[in-house]
């Protein structure tokens, strides 16, 4: 398969109105409708007649989908290979209650949570492996994946690559199995607090709530102990504008955070030997 | 809502009216995508939401394809 960035497919909107987008249909399926084999063949034949845009007559094409591809685009349809094991990639900042800026890349709560429904709940899927790059995020909406990640019967492994920092910590060993990568970082750092801040104790003691939460996570799903974890989220000097830890691959297994330092190969391999463990615990 | 990063607020929090950049969400053949706007009737494949590996290798929707969605004539 290749791929060409800049390439250019053509859908039509067979919808009467543009307000009643979506759905959209692909030009491709069009061929296929006026064989009377989809349900909208309806609509896309009562245009057939009335073509104006030039772009419209690619339609009347009586091909296949996947000929039509080779010819529109010059490239085959991959097979479509089944996958037993899916993938959850939590990149950049995870967003939580509030909308954030474009140019951040964000992992959205609303995305994941029903992804992770569908994965517990598809009988076709056995283990999902989550993939960490992450700078941290939302606290609530941290937490809210790692305990939905943690409470799914089905094996999850997850693998540390670059970063795992801040709320991604909790992301990360809440998998059955965590690996990192020999290069990749996770940063423990206590919760700061921006905005508004009212200079009584009574915010010290909810900020220190609000970072129990996250250690009690971390050191319920790792072998690392509260004394640890806090010991490393408060040390100084080794950040330069700031007080925590930055572990590095091998450092985060020493500490207890993850459990092995391993790559892609790793992960699947033991995602695969977890997914055999259990279903041989089912059969007995 | 506390944010837990590391990264600096000021870099996180810009000013919404800086950013031009217009993402929407479409389903397409059951692909839930992230495409970029680039004018009236085109758009720019960003990213694919999924958490199944093998979408991401569908040829139709690689990120930076351009997709030209016209609408159908009565």
């Amino acid at each position: 398969m290749q791929n060409f960035p800049g390439k250019e497919i053509t859908i039509i909107n067979t919808c009467q109105e543009w307000g009643e987008y979506p759905p959209f249909v692909p030009l491709w399926e069009i061929g296929e409708s006026k064989r009377g084999t989809r349900s909208f063949s309806e609509g896309a034949s009562s245009r057939e007649g009335k073509k104006t845009e030039s772009d419209c007559k690619k339609e009347a094409k009586d091909t296949s989908p996947a000929l039509e591809s080779i010819k529109e685009l010059g490239q085959t349809e991959v097979a479509g290979a089944k996958s037993t094991i899916h993938c959850l990639a939590v990149i950049g900042q995870i967003e939580g209650h509030i909308i954030m800026p474009p140019q951040n890349k964000t992992t959205k709560y609303e995305h994941v949570i029903p992804q992770l429904v569908a994965v517990e709940e598809n009988p076709d899927i056995e283990g999902m492996l989550v993939i960490l790059n992450t700078v941290g995020g939302d606290v609530e909406a941290g937490l809210a994946i790692a305990e939905m990640i943690a409470s799914m019967t089905k094996p999850v492994v997850s693998l540390v690559l670059g970063g795992g920092h801040s709320i991604g910590v909790p992301i990360a060993v809440s998998a059955r199995y965590s690996y990192i990568a020999d290069t990749a970082t996770m940063t423990i750092h206590p919760i700061r607090l921006s905005g508004l801040v009212i200079g009584v104790p009574q915010t010290y003691e909810y900020l220190d709530k609000m970072q129990d939460r996250v250690v009690r996570f971390v050191t319920e799903h790792s072998r690392i102990d509260e004394k640890k974890y806090r010991e490393l989220m408060f040390r100084t000097g080794e950040l330069a504008r700031d007080i925590g830890t930055v572990l590095v691959g091998r450092d985060a297994v020493e500490a207890g955070i993850i459990d092995e330092v391993g790559g892609l190969g790793e992960a699947v391999a033991k995602l695969k030997a977890l997914i055999k463990k259990q279903k041989g615990a089912k059969a007995h | 809502m506390i944010h837990y990063t590391l990264l600096d607020p000021e870099i996180i929090w810009v000013d919404p009216r800086e950013n031009q950049l217009v993402l929407e969400e479409k389903r397409i053949e059951g692909m839930h995508l992230v495409l970029r706007r680039l004018d009236f009737h085109s758009w720019q494949v960003e990213q694919i939401l999924s958490t199944n590996p093998q979408d991401f290798l569908h040829p139709r929707y690689q990120p930076g394809t351009r997709i030209n969605f016209w609408a159908g004539s009565k």
